[in-house]
């Protein structure tokens, strides 16, 4: 990617979030790894009634963590 | 002509009107039929107010099918690409873009609307990386 490329150029993380009874597909989005897209992803947890526990699996190993 | 619309499921979309937002009160009349798609416009006796029967859906100003529109969105994860699924539907692929587009604000706003007070257990995180680059010209 050089300068000249438009902005949508380059790396894209695309984050999903999925309920694990119900395989509920929550949200997700589509940007870099930045504070804003994390934020963003992560607003539609704020809007559930109570605070889920996140899993994501990292290296082949599910690691819970709490937010 | 035979209409088969259901006018109970129908509210006024009158924010104003005092039947806004209520089904099966009977103040849903068809007004006429008009378009090339015979779509009905229907009227709100309470307040006079008027409407398509396609507002508020992804049809609203569409002049191609329903049932084509929706086959052809479908196609699209099927085929894999935008331009894939033109070639077999024979739809430029802006126009298929642009019911994405309308297809995927809808439904957002359909998403946004039941998504609220989720009692969530357990929340599985996954992340996909992807490039996007542009071929270089040979």
């Amino acid at each position: 990617v050089t300068d000249d490329d438009p902005d949508e150029c380059g790396d894209v993380y695309t984050l999903t979030a999925m309920e694990s009874e119900t395989k509920l597909f929550i949200s997700h989005n589509e940007g870099s790894r930045s504070a804003d897209d994390a934020t963003s992803f992560e607003c539609r947890f704020s809007k559930s009634g109570t605070r889920p526990k996140i899993s994501a699996n990292l290296n082949f190993t599910t690691i819970p963590i709490y937010l | 002509m035979e209409l088969e619309l259901n006018l109970s499921d129908f509210y006024c979309l009158n924010k104003n009107c005092p039947d806004y937002g209520m089904k099966g009160k009977g103040n849903i009349r068809v007004k006429e039929i008009y378009g090339p798609k015979n779509k009905a416009l229907l009227r709100c006796n309470t307040c006079t107010h008027c409407f398509s029967e396609t507002r508020g859906t992804i049809f609203f100003g569409l002049k191609t099918p329903d049932d084509e529109i929706l086959r052809t969105l479908a196609l699209v994860p099927e085929k894999g690409s935008i331009r894939g699924t033109a070639r077999a539907t024979g739809h430029d692929k802006d126009t298929i873009c642009r019911w994405l587009d309308i297809a995927g604000t809808h439904c957002q706003e359909i998403t946004d609307y039941f998504f609220q007070e989720l009692e969530l257990s357990q929340v599985q995180i996954d992340e996909i990386w992807s490039y996007i680059k542009k071929r270089k010209k040979t």
